[in-house]
């Protein structure tokens, strides 16, 4: 069996507000492998957003550890997370987050700035990701000239612009029209049938039904796979 | 991200803020153009001072009445006081100088104001009344002309060398005033020379505006006028020193106690005179200076406010692979950026300053200046935009996504 992207190990995050105690999750164990299309699933407050920062290694576990390809992520400095999050990570935005005062082109192309790619090949790149996404005629528009699926797909080329193991999307429809939506979603399978491993975090079970498999949170517990 | 990445970033930003990013750098832009305006004025005042010294004559001595050496051993031109209560220079000094050693000639340099006319034209004039010796260490330029000689001073001869500003006011440029009788107080006399122009005047007396008589003939037409100098050519200032010491054994032995006068080297008179320009510019500078101060904490400002309008910004950005290091250099180089900019237009409007006052006072800006104002401006943009910029580098990238 392939050893798994990554790993969350009996993980526990637990915010406080004041001297109270929030339990966002408690004991989660959660392996995602390559090309898998996995959906996480769940009510407002049930911690799915949780799950996707830590495997996104935005933030830190209270407790347990969290494996991305083997490597321990508590015990990497800030460079080699950053590293980690550049390379190997595509995160998709449910607000997209593109910004204002960048084009297409250069919203897109923006994680290879920290990649260090010079400009003129961070164009090509972009421009051909754009076109990858259905958007060759919008390149050079910025944000504002965009509709809302417009905009996703944007945001959904960054996310892939450096070949990411693992792309993670927070509820990516949810600032979106239905025909938008099903749009998007389906772009998301294609990507998925392409070779890429995506994690969708929704609390919409139509969303959630497009993917291989579906993990069910409840209270910061996961209380079934399928 | 390299400075290429970076430069556009800072570009795209402050394209985006155009007014804000102005009004930003208003501070250090007023601060760096009144430091560069100073600077100007300074320089301007100094090269002048210099020239005019060296228009002079080199290797000058001067006699001055009343002590005019400080506690610290500087000299102060400013102390009147000391002046009004030392005795009287009298003219018959220059011939017992004279005999020390070292010494080419000496004259008296005796001191009166009266009106020149000449026809309906007239002019304030300052008289100076020397020996013929005078110009043998004062070299002028004669325009027309050249200077009397020892027997017009014997003879009490009316005989008169123009300032420029003299003939240009009395005869107008181009006419020939040699041999021509002006109006001097009540006494006519004949133009001998006319001394070239030296240039304008920096709130002391306008040499363009002198007469130059006889001593004696002063003297005899103007009683009340004193002795305001006895100015002395050295063979070699090497040897001032010496002269010093023996021209004051020499001066006590006529009644005077230390109190009475000073003897000056050019030099030093030059340098009592732009010590005077240096601690004004110190002082205007301490101004200057705060100027910048307020410019930099309203970059300081201007800074945390962008931290904070763009918090979302910084959590995409560490989210899509940028380091801690990556957010504190873009925020850097944007706050030295915005002083830069700042003292770019700085310098552009002190340029044009000194331009203007050019027509006034001397202006003069040089690569020191500019080096300077924008090294400052710079420095300025670093250390007040390290604030902001740890403030966002230390973000944590899901507090900041996360931020409303």
């Amino acid at each position: 069996m392939t050893n798994p992207i990554a790993q969350l190990i009996k993980v526990t995050k637990t915010y406080y507000f004041g001297d109270q105690p929030f339990h966002a999750l408690q004991g989660v164990s959660l392996s995602i492998y390559p090309n898998d299309f996995l959906a996480i699933i769940g009510p407002s407050g049930s911690g799915k957003s949780t799950i996707m920062h830590l495997t996104g290694i935005l933030d830190v576990p209270s407790q347990g550890r969290i494996l991305f390809k083997g490597r321990d992520v508590t015990k990497l400095n800030d460079s080699q997370l950053a590293k980690i999050r550049n390379q190997q990570i595509g995160f998709v935005f449910q607000q997209f987050f593109l910004l204002s005062y960048l084009n297409a082109i250069d919203n897109v192309a923006l994680p290879l700035v920290y990649a260090g790619v010079p400009l003129a090949k961070r164009r090509q790149l972009a421009i051909k990701m754009l076109e990858k996404v259905g958007l060759k005629d919008k390149i050079y528009n910025r944000p504002n000239q965009l509709s809302g699926g417009q905009q996703q797909r944007v945001a959904i080329a960054r996310a892939l612009i450096n070949k990411p193991s693992l792309v993670l999307a927070d509820e990516p429809t949810g600032n979106l029209d239905s025909v938008s939506g099903r749009q998007v979603l389906k772009l998301f399978a294609d990507l998925h049938k392409q070779g890429h491993t995506i994690v969708i975090v929704t609390h919409d079970p139509q969303v959630a039904k497009i993917t291989r498999k579906q993990v069910h949170l409840k209270d910061g517990k996961i209380i079934k796979i399928n | 991200m390299d400075l290429f990445d970076l430069t556009i970033t800072v570009f795209q930003s402050i394209r985006t803020h155009k007014l804000r990013t102005f009004l930003t750098t208003l501070g250090i832009l007023i601060g760096v153009s009144s430091v560069i305006l100073l600077m100007a004025i300074g320089n301007g005042i100094q090269n002048y001072l210099v020239g005019q010294f060296k228009k002079l004559g080199s290797d000058l001595v001067f006699v001055l009445p009343g002590n005019l050496t400080t506690a610290s051993g500087k000299i102060s031109l400013s102390s009147e006081r000391k002046i009004f209560f030392a005795k009287p220079l009298k003219a018959r000094y220059d011939r017992i100088l004279s005999k020390s050693d070292h010494v080419i000639a000496a004259s008296a340099v005796g001191g009166a104001s009266a009106k020149a006319k000449r026809g309906s034209r007239q002019y304030d004039v300052e008289i100076r009344g020397v020996r013929a010796q005078y110009f043998k260490i004062r070299k002028l330029d004669f325009l027309f002309g050249g200077p009397f000689q020892k027997a017009d001073e014997q003879a009490l001869a009316k005989k008169a060398i123009l300032g420029f500003n003299v003939y240009k006011e009395l005869f107008g440029l181009g006419a020939d005033p040699i041999k021509k009788t002006i109006l001097i107080g009540a006494a006519k006399f004949e133009v001998v020379g006319v001394a070239d122009e030296v240039g304008g005047s920096m709130g002391g007396p306008n040499f363009d505006d002198f007469v130059y008589i006889p001593y004696s003939t002063q003297i005899k037409l103007f009683p009340e006028s004193k002795v305001i100098s006895i100015l002395i050519g050295l063979d070699d200032m090497d040897n001032f020193d010496s002269f010093k010491k023996q021209a004051s054994l020499l001066l006590r032995r006529q009644g005077l106690t230390d109190d009475d006068f000073t003897i000056l080297s050019q030099k030093e008179l030059q340098s009592s005179i732009t010590d005077i320009l240096g601690i004004l510019s110190l002082a205007l500078s301490g101004i200057a200076a705060i100027s910048l101060l307020v410019g930099g904490i309203g970059i300081m400002n201007i800074m945390l406010v962008s931290v904070n309008e763009r918090i979302r910004e910084i959590g995409l950005r560490k989210a899509l692979g940028a380091t801690k290091k990556d957010i504190l250099i873009q925020f850097l180089f944007e706050s030295s950026a915005l002083g830069l900019l700042g003292g770019l237009l700085g310098l552009g409007l002190g340029f044009l300053g000194s331009l203007f006052l050019n027509r006034f006072i001397p202006a003069t800006i040089g690569l020191q200046e500019i080096g300077l104002a924008l090294g400052v401006s710079f420095v300025v943009g670093v250390v007040f935009g390290v604030a902001p910029a740890r403030k966002a580098a230390n973000l944590s990238p899901i507090d900041a996504l996360r931020y409303e």
